[in-house]
């Protein structure tokens, strides 16, 4: 009994003597870009402007119908917004090294970045993928959403348009 | 009680934190997931065994506290009982998962619980998916230390988790990388090179009457990673030395070394991309402990093939054999351009994919004071080999007009069911199938669409063969969707090509869910397929079922 | 970059590549040719009472990877001698269901009562087959090891110090007769123990997957027939001092408990045939063990032939 009750207690004692803020911040945790060179997530920034972080893997179908989705469009975000969007691949080395050639087949501008352990994933909470969070210019995560289905995108933009300047 | 322990120090070192800075803020992060199911016995589908809980559950909880450099985290499961497709060591409940990292001035110390992988994967992975049931996590200390701009280096020493429990082996590891293009000298160089370097060795006590067992297991790999333009290649090298079981039987103990080669290249410029992946594997699997079971393997040798996702494409899935398998997979990403003939308006993506895996020459390799059977076999041969799986399969994706969506595959697969499956040489032989799938999704009105697949499997029976497989499938998937926050579907798999005629039928399954922020609902009802699958010399049977299910995941 | 940092950068990375090369020649055993042990010597000196194990061995007749085990099992009896004695169970599940009688491979039922009572308390098959006990120790949650798993358990039980003695002796000569069974505490004991006292069966002759092949002829060792007295066995005491004796005479009906069985093969198991007849009673063995009611673990076992000619 004791040992089921004492995390939650923990939590509540910890929030009770902690000013916390309840926005969350990017983890400080270390992924792969294309060529294979390590960078702190913690660093990701856009001058300010709105980023959009998204979990994706080749083997995703609602992925990448919402990433090639967004695709059609992202110059249009880009030119009103200013946001810029990170698509984090958790593609193990089942799959890791189609990444590049269909990001490139595909035509994206994305930064795109490799999380093959799912380190990142778990320090944001990812469970399922497609997972897609918006970062404002405090670097703090105000909207986050899970699947994808025709219309998510319009919605995510609402978001987008609210947070920009 | 180490529990309680690793609890109460979070508390005391993070208060203590808060107290010396007062600008970062202590944060925390969490997520949850519960996944319940309901049992009834249905005799149609083979459901005979009832489950006398009548439902049954897993769940867990992660907790993440960050406060500046400073890092602490635990994970709570509990499997009050694992859900029948788990395996049922998955007992009780308890915090099996707990760490501390802080990082300061380029080194990085992690205490407790954490995943690793060297390269890719070939002599370490440690690594967590709660879909398959797998977490090795290993339970230790990590040291990763970069001592300057383009050299990492890791370090790390631990027990893997088996279920709520740890290994008796302790694994010792190093590994090296280093960014040469970071080196003074070489920046300019046009081709962008990272090579590294992986070492692992297993301790255990040799406990054996019979046998010497080496009580010290190593396996090494060198790996590097070269880009030139569009080129990009990467290979690695993995060889494991004298690793015999510590079976009492002479025939069991096999001290041969064991080795893995994987080499993969690609090409890719706006429009086009290609892949060729190829690895060769001879006795390589790694494990924590020299028993051969599946919860102490701690190295990685992923399947080559395409990991679909449709169900017909995925009834007969392959697993790489780390006895002795050679396999390649080989892809064409195209983006048809807009406005061409075959492109359409839209523009049309193309996905050609071809994999294939068989035995390697002369079998695995075998070594003890009877029999020797070492030998260095060619890497690369198909021609007179045992073919394990074959696939090849054409996906095309085209946006029609504007409300209509559709993706459409055809495959041919073969699929060695005696060798993938652990079964009898001859039993059910080689199967043939030819499967063909059309996804369409039709947009309603804004923010209502509706999304169809339908899906054929046309099978094969091998001719030579004792027995005869399942036949043919149909299955039929409708799913309404209103963005953004609801989905309902209804699925259908009939097996109507069985020649068991009371084995024709029909697996149906509905399922409602609500999706709002990071918070998920799901209910689901229906009937579940049974599966086979076999690793480290045991085959498990996961059994058909029938029932509700519920769903339920958040993050906070 | 000055040229001097460089200079000192570079020595980093020879100590930083120089330890690694350290860490990796320790830690790393190569074993060349002679791959064998001296093996194990075993007491002579009967007049001593010696610690014996109980291995059961959890199979059936349609696993491909049970022969390995059951041959993993020969070898520690073995090695041992009568220090270890082993039990083959056939709990139901896919890999046990007999054919029907009209087959001509595998239509043999050896499924138990007896054997799905153990496997329905310490669920060894719904991890997959093989798998095994080593005296039961671990239970709950570290009991199911697996075949390579038991050589090293043995090592460590057999050192442990004996805590009963059993003495069997049978007068069985055909179709019936009696086991008598005397336990004696060799030490003072404050736990509670349960004796259970069973028949096994050796050198059936019957079908078997053997990995690659169908094997007609294939021989089955200690294969569990009946327990005598109830599945779990029947209490012995709560308290011991040394020297306490306890006795007990059990008969034994052979056709009587041949139909038994079929009765459960017939009326019980799931598609069973009711061919589990036909004992040999020259291959049939009376084993008894005794275990700790706290905790199942089994502190001796005790092997005799049930005809004693």
């Amino acid at each position: 009994m004791i040992k089921k009750i004492l995390p939650i207690l923990i939590t509540l004692f910890l929030i009770s003597t902690n000013s916390i803020s309840q926005d969350k911040n990017l983890p400080s945790v270390k992924v792969k870009d294309l060529k294979g060179k390590s960078i702190d997530f913690q660093n990701i920034e856009n001058n300010g402007d709105p980023i959009v972080i998204s979990f994706w893997a080749t083997w995703c179908k609602p992925c990448k119908k919402e990433l090639n989705t967004i695709a059609d469009i992202y110059e249009d975000w880009q030119e009103e917004t200013g946001v810029k969007l990170v698509a984090v691949s958790i593609d193990d080395s089942r799959s890791v090294s189609k990444v590049r050639p269909y990001v490139n087949a595909s035509g994206w501008d994305y930064d795109i970045y490799i999380d093959a352990n799912k380190n990142l994933a778990r320090a944001m909470g990812v469970s399922t993928v497609p997972h897609t969070f918006l970062i404002n210019e405090d670097g703090k995560i105000v909207y986050e959403h899970r699947g994808y289905v025709d219309g998510d995108e319009e919605k995510l933009f609402e978001q987008i348009r609210k947070i920009t300047k | 009680m180490k529990n309680v322990f690793s609890l109460i120090f979070l508390v005391f070192t993070s208060n203590y934190l808060v107290a010396q800075d007062e600008n970062s803020n202590l944060q925390i992060q969490g997520n949850f997931e519960t996944n319940l199911q309901s049992y009834f016995i249905d005799s149609s589908i083979g459901a005979i065994e009832p489950t006398d809980e009548r439902v049954l559950n897993n769940a867990y909880l992660n907790l993440r506290i960050t406060k500046g450099n400073f890092t602490s985290g635990l994970r709570y499961e509990s499997y009050l009982n694992a859900l029948k497709d788990y395996d049922p060591q998955y007992k009780g409940n308890g915090i099996p998962f707990k760490f501390a990292t802080f990082s300061a001035d380029r080194l990085e110390v992690t205490v407790g619980n954490y995943y690793e992988q060297f390269g890719s994967g070939l002599v370490l992975r440690t690594y967590e998916d709660k879909g398959l049931g797998v977490d090795n996590a290993l339970d230790g200390l990590r040291l990763k230390y970069s001592p300057f701009n383009g050299l990492y280096l890791t370090s790390l020493i631990g027990k893997s988790r088996s279920y709520f429990d740890y290994s008796d082996g302790i694994i010792r590891g190093a590994d090296v990388e280093i960014i040469l293009n970071d080196i003074k000298g070489l920046e300019k160089s046009k081709i962008y090179s990272i090579i590294g370097a992986s070492f692992v060795s297993r301790f255990q006590s040799d406990n054996n009457p019979t046998f010497v067992l080496p009580e010290n297991v190593a396996a090494f790999a060198a790996r590097a990673n070269l880009q030139f333009g569009n080129i990009n290649y990467y290979g690695e090298y993995a060889h494991k030395i004298n690793d015999p079981v510590g079976s009492m039987v002479q025939s069991e103990n096999n001290y041969a070394n064991g080795k893995a080669i994987v080499n993969n290249i690609s090409y890719s410029q706006k429009g086009l991309g290609i892949t060729f992946e190829s690895h060769f594997v001879d006795h390589m699997e790694f494990r924590s402990e020299r028993a051969k079971k599946k919860e102490y393997i701690i190295n990685y040798i992923p399947t080559l093939s395409k990991q679909h996702t449709y169900t017909l494409l995925s009834l007969y899935p392959c697993a790489t054999q780390p006895e002795g398998e050679f396999g390649f997979n080989s892809n064409i990403f195209y983006k048809i351009p807009k406005n061409t003939l075959l492109g359409g308006k839209y523009g049309t993506k193309l996905n050609v994919n071809f994999a294939r895996s068989n035995s390697i020459s002369g079998g695995t390799s075998f070594l003890n004071d009877i029999d020797s059977l070492t030998h260095n076999a060619p890497l690369f041969k198909i021609k007179g080999e045992t073919l394990y799986f074959s696939d090849f399969n054409i996906e095309i994706n085209k946006k029609i007009n504007r409300d209509i969506k559709g993706n459409f595959v055809l495959s041919k697969q073969t699929y060695n069911r005696d060798v993938l499956e652990g079964k009898t040489i001859g039993e059910y032989g080689i199967i043939t199938s030819t499967i063909a799938v059309a996804d369409i999704s039709y947009k309603i009105k804004k923010g209502h669409t509706i999304r169809m697949e339908l899906q054929t499997l046309r099978s094969e029976d091998d001719p030579n063969a004792e027995k005869k497989g399942d036949g043919d499938w149909h299955m039929l998937l409708a799913e309404y969707t209103i963005s953004p926050n609801w989905f309902v579907s209804i699925q259908d798999m009939y097996n109507y090509g069985n020649y068991d005629e009371e084995k024709r039928l029909h697996y149906l399954n509905t399922s409602l869910g609500f999706l709002k922020g990071a918070n998920r609902f799901a209910i689901g009802y229906g009937k579940k397929r049974a599966g086979i699958y076999c690793v480290g010399g045991i085959c498990k049977e996961v059994p058909s079922s029938n029932g509700f299910s519920l769903n339920v995941s958040s993050s906070f | 970059m000055s040229h001097q940092v460089f200079r000192v950068m570079k020595k980093k990375f020879k100590y930083c590549l120089f330890a690694c090369i350290l860490l990796a020649f320790h830690s790393c055993d190569v074993i060349d040719g002679n791959y064998m042990n001296s093996g194990v010597t075993n007491p002579v000196d009967t007049s001593n009472v010696f610690k014996k194990l109980l291995i059961e061995d959890f199979t059936g007749h349609r696993c491909p990877n049970c022969p390995s085990a059951a041959a993993e099992l020969e070898a520690l009896i073995n090695l041992y001698e009568d220090r270890v004695i082993g039990i083959a169970i056939h709990p139901h599940s896919n890999f046990s269901i007999p054919n029907p009688l009209s087959s001509s491979q595998y239509t043999y039922d050896f499924r138990t009562e007896d054997g799905d009572n153990i496997d329905n308390i310490f669920q060894m098959t719904s991890g997959g087959l093989p798998v095994g006990m080593v005296n039961r120790i671990g239970f709950d949650g570290n009991h199911q090891l697996s075949k390579d798993e038991w050589g090293e358990k043995v090592q460590a039980e057999l050192e442990k110090e004996p805590v009963f003695k059993i003495n069997l002796s049978s007068d069985f000569t055909s179709i019936s007769g009696n086991i008598s069974v005397e336990v004696e505490a060799l030490t003072d004991l404050n736990n509670s123990y349960n004796i259970v006292v069973c028949l096994t069966e050796n050198n059936i002759i019957e079908w078997q997957k053997d990995n690659n092949i169908d094997n007609e002829n294939y021989n089955h060792k200690h294969v569990l027939r009946k327990m005598l007295n109830s599945t779990f066995g029947e209490n012995i005491g709560d308290n011991f001092n040394s020297g306490d004796i306890w006795t007990k005479n059990f008969t034994v009906n052979i056709s009587e408990l041949e139909n038994q069985n079929e009765n459960y093969s017939l009326n019980t198991s799931f598609m069973g045939n009711g061919n589990c007849t036909g004992w040999i009673e020259d291959n049939i063995e009376a084993i008894a063990y005794i275990y700790d009611n706290s905790n199942y673990e089994i502190v001796q076992a005790e092997k005799i032939h049930l005809k004693n000619n």
